[in-house]
C-alpha cells in the first residue's frame, strides 16, 4: 500500500519537476502568445479584391440567400463608368453582416461566385456595445494593397496530405503519445 | 547593549489601572503588552501568509497538472490570493430564506474561532528564562523585580500562551470546530448542504480517535501534556525526534490530519463534484471566505502540531552550543539572540510548517478523493487498531521503567528500539495484508462487481 503511494507520489513529483525545470508545459501563454489558425479556420468574414484593386464582390445576394441564419444584409448599386468599384455591372454598396447572428458555417464562403466573400482568420471577436456586432463593409474589405485574394484557395473536400504535412504532424511528440 | 529610554514607565502606567500595588499592575501590564505584541507578530504574521498559501496551492497543483497556474495578476500571480479576498469582499451577501438565522449566521464563527485559539498554543521558539530573561530586562530597561529569574514573570515563552494542558487544550478547541461545519450544513435550507454537513462531522469526529491515539503515545514518552515539554524531550539532534520513536504514530497521525481538516484526500464534506459546494453552498462573500480561512488556518495548525510533537518543534536538526559560538565569533550578543531566539520562529518552524502545507498541497494534486464508505473504514478498522497497539506496545515499554535512564531523560537507544519495533509490526502488517497475492484474490473476488450493471455490461466500459 505504501508502495503504490510512493509510486503515485513519484508520477506526480515527476510532473512536478519537470515542469519547473522548463520541459513540461503545454499552455500556450495567451495572449501574448497566439495559436496560428489553420488555412480553413472560419473566423471572421473578409471580402477579397483583384490584383487591380477592384472589388470582387458583384452584389449577386447568394450568400445572403443562403444564409440560415440570415446574418447577412447586402443592398447593390450600378457601377458607373466614373465611379467602378467592382469588376461587374454592380458592386455593393451597403454590405453587413450581424457576427452575433452568424454561426460562422462558412456557406456564405462557399455560395459566393466570385470567390469575394471568404472567412478568415480573426476570432477574437469581444465588442463592448451592442452596435459594435454588425459588422459594415469597411470593417471586412481587404486593403487595397492586399491584391488578389490568396488566401482561400482551399478546398475542403479533397485531401491536402502530403508527405511533408505528414511527416510534420507525425513529429508531435505528443501525437505519437496519443 | 540597552535601549536609550526605559520601558518600565510604561508598564507602571498602565499598571496604575490594573492593581494598587504598582509591581504587580505593571507585571499584569507586561503580561497583556506581551500577549498583544506576540499575537500581532504571530497572527498578524500568519494571517499575512494565508493569501500567498491559497495562491501557491492553486499553482503547484498546476505544476503538478503540466501547467503553469494562475500567473495573470502580478508577476507569477502572487497578487492572486490577495485579490480572490477582495472579490469575496465585494460580493453580494445573501441570506438564504428558510435558513436557520442563528445557526447559520454563527457557523463560520465557530470554525474561525476554534481555529484561531488553537493557533495560540503553537510554540515557535523556545522559553526565554535565566540569563536570557535578565539580559531581555536590561535591554529594555525593565525592573528586575517585574521580569526577571529573581522577579514576578520568571519566563517567557515564545508562543501566545502555554497552559500546562497543552496537548488537550488542542484536541478539545479543534472538536469545537466540528460544530461549527455541522451547523453550517444543518442551517442551510438545502438536503446536500445538510448531508455535507453531517459527513464532515463523523469524519472528524472518527478521527479525532485516531489523532488522540497518536498523541497519546507521544505524551507517554514526553510525560507531560505542555508542549514546551514535548519540544525539551527531543532536544538533541534529529535522531532524538519523537518520529524515531513513535513512527506508527507519525504515520496515523498525517493521515488523521487530512481527516481532521477535510482536505483531499478526504474531502467529501466539501467535494466540489459531489455536493456542489457541500456544507458551505449556501455561503457567501466573507461567510465563505471566513469557511476558507479557517481551512487553511486548520491546516497551518495541524502542521504546526505534528512538527511539535513529533519533529522536534523549533528545535533545529543540529543542537548548536549558540553560546559558544557567540563567544567564538566575538558578537555575542546578536548571534545568541537570533541563534537561540529568532531562529526557531522565523527559520525553523515555517520550514517544518511548510514542509506540511506542502505535503497537503501534494496530496490534493496527487490522490483521488476516498469514497465515504472507505473513509469510514479506514478511520474505525485499521487507524484505531494500529493506535491502540502502538499505545499499548510504548506504555509497556514506560511502564516497565525501560524508557527512563536514572536522570529522568529517555534513553536514545530504547526510543530507536521502540520505533523499530512498530514500525516493523506496522510494515509487516502491511506487507501480508496487501501481498500480490492477497491483492488478486481480491480482484478476483470483486470481478462481479463489473457483471452487476443491467445492461449486463462491464461498470468500466459503460
Amino acid at each position: 500500500m505504501i508502495l503504490e503511494f510512493l509510486k503515485g507520489a513519484s508520477i506526480a513529483t515527476r510532473h512536478m519537476v519537470l515542469y519547473l525545470a522548463g520541459k513540461g508545459s503545454v499552455t500556450l501563454e495567451y495572449p501574448e502568445v497566439k495559436r496560428e489558425q489553420p488555412a480553413f479556420f472560419r473566423g471572421r468574414h473578409r471580402l477579397q479584391r483583384y490584383e487591380d484593386g477592384l472589388e470582387r464582390c458583384v452584389g449577386c445576394s447568394l450568400c445572403a440567400a443562403v444564409c440560415p441564419s440570415e446574418a447577412i444584409y447586402l443592398e447593390a448599386a450600378e457601377n458607373t463608368p466614373e465611379h467602378q468599384v467592382s469588376a461587374g455591372e454592380r458592386y455593393a454598396e451597403i454590405y453587413q453582416i450581424h457576427l452575433l447572428r452568424c454561426i460562422f458555417c462558412g456557406f456564405c464562403e462557399e455560395a459566393c461566385p466570385e470567390n469575394a466573400i471568404i472567412m478568415g482568420p480573426t476570432y477574437e471577436l469581444a465588442m463592448d456595445r451592442r452596435t459594435d456586432t454588425v459588422a459594415a463593409k469597411e470593417d471586412m474589405l481587404d486593403p487595397v494593397e492586399m491584391g488578389f485574394g490568396t488566401y482561400h484557395d482551399y478546398d475542403p473536400y479533397i485531401s491536402h496530405v502530403t508527405p511533408e504535412s505528414d511527416a510534420e504532424a507525425k513529429s508531435d511528440p505528443w501525437a505519437a503519445k496519443h | 547593549m540597552q535601549l536609550p529610554f526605559s520601558l518600565q514607565p510604561l508598564f507602571d502606567f498602565i499598571g496604575r489601572f490594573l492593581s494598587n500595588d504598582p509591581l504587580i499592575g505593571a507585571t499584569y501590564a507586561f503580561i497583556i503588552v506581551a500577549a498583544l505584541v506576540k499575537i500581532l507578530l504571530i497572527l498578524g504574521g500568519l494571517l499575512q501568509v494565508i493569501p500567498i498559501l491559497i495562491l501557491l496551492e492553486r499553482k503547484m497543483i498546476g505544476w503538478v497538472q503540466d501547467r503553469p497556474g494562475p500567473n495573470r495578476a502580478g508577476p507569477f500571480g502572487i497578487l492572486h490570493g490577495f485579490l480572490d479576498g477582495v472579490k469575496l469582499f465585494f460580493k453580494e451577501e445573501i441570506l438564504p430564506s428558510g435558513v436557520d438565522r442563528v445557526l447559520y449566521l454563527m457557523a463560520p464563527g465557530l470554525v474561525v474561532i476554534p481555529a484561531f485559539l488553537a493557533l495560540c498554543l503553537i510554540p515557535v521558539g523556545p522559553l526565554i528564562e535565566g540569563n536570557n530573561l535578565a539580559a531581555m530586562g536590561n535591554f529594555l530597561r525593565l525592573d528586575p523585580a517585574m521580569v526577571g529569574p529573581n522577579g514576578a514573570i520568571k519566563h517567557i515563552a515564545l508562543a501566545i500562551s502555554n497552559p500546562n494542558v497543552g496537548i488537550l487544550y488542542v484536541l478539545a478547541i479543534t472538536s469545537v470546530g466540528v460544530y461549527g461545519i455541522t451547523l453550517a450544513g444543518w442551517s442551510s435550507n438545502n438536503k446536500w448542504s445538510l448531508l455535507g454537513g453531517i459527513r464532515a462531522s463523523a469524519q472528524m469526529i472518527s478521527y479525532e480517535i485516531t489523532l488522540s491515539l497518536a498523541i497519546i503515545g507521544v505524551v507517554l514518552l514526553s510525560g507531560s501534556l505542555n508542549l514546551y515539554s514535548i519540544v525539551d524531550g527531543q532536544r538533541g539532534g534529529f535522531w532524538n525526534w519523537n518520529v524515531v520513536a513513535q513512527p506508527v504514530a507519525f504515520i496515523l497521525f498525517i493521515v488523521a490530519m487530512f481527516a481532521e481538516t477535510n482536505r483531499l484526500p478526504f474531502d467529501l464534506a466539501e467535494g466540489e463534484a459531489e455536493l456542489t459546494g457541500g456544507f458551505h453552498t449556501e455561503y457567501s462573500s466573507m461567510r465563505f471566505a471566513l469557511f476558507f480561512l479557517g481551512e487553511y488556518v486548520n491546516m497551518v495548525i495541524v502542521g504546526a502540531m505534528c512538527a511539535t510533537l513529533f519533529l522536534g518543534g523549533f528545535l533545529g536538526p543540529i543542537q548548536l552550543d549558540w553560546v559558544a559560538i557567540g563567544a567564538a565569533t566575538g558578537g555575542y550578543d546578536w548571534v545568541v539572540i537570533i541563534g537561540s531566539f529568532l531562529l526557531g520562529p522565523l527559520v525553523i518552524m515555517p520550514a517544518k510548517i511548510g514542509f506540511f502545507i506542502f505535503l497537503f498541497f501534494f496530496a490534493r494534486a496527487t490522490l483521488p478523493r476516498v469514497r465515504y464508505d472507505q473513509l469510514m473504514n479506514i478511520g474505525w478498522k485499521y487507524m484505531l487498531p494500529f493506535g491502540l497497539i502502538n499505545f499499548v506496545i510504548t506504555a509497556v515499554a514506560v511502564a516497565l521503567d525501560m524508557m527512563w535512564t536514572p536522570n529522568g531523560k529517555i534513553e536514545l537507544a530504547t526510543k530507536w528500539v521502540l520505533g523499530a519495533v512498530t514500525l516493523s509490526l506496522f510494515l509487516g502488517w502491511d506487507l501480508l495484508y496487501f501481498s500480490p497475492r492477497r491483492k488478486a484474490q481480491m480482484t478476483r473476488d470483486y470481478r462481479h462487481y463489473s457483471e452487476e450493471t443491467s445492461t449486463g455490461r462491464s461498470a468500466l466500459v459503460s
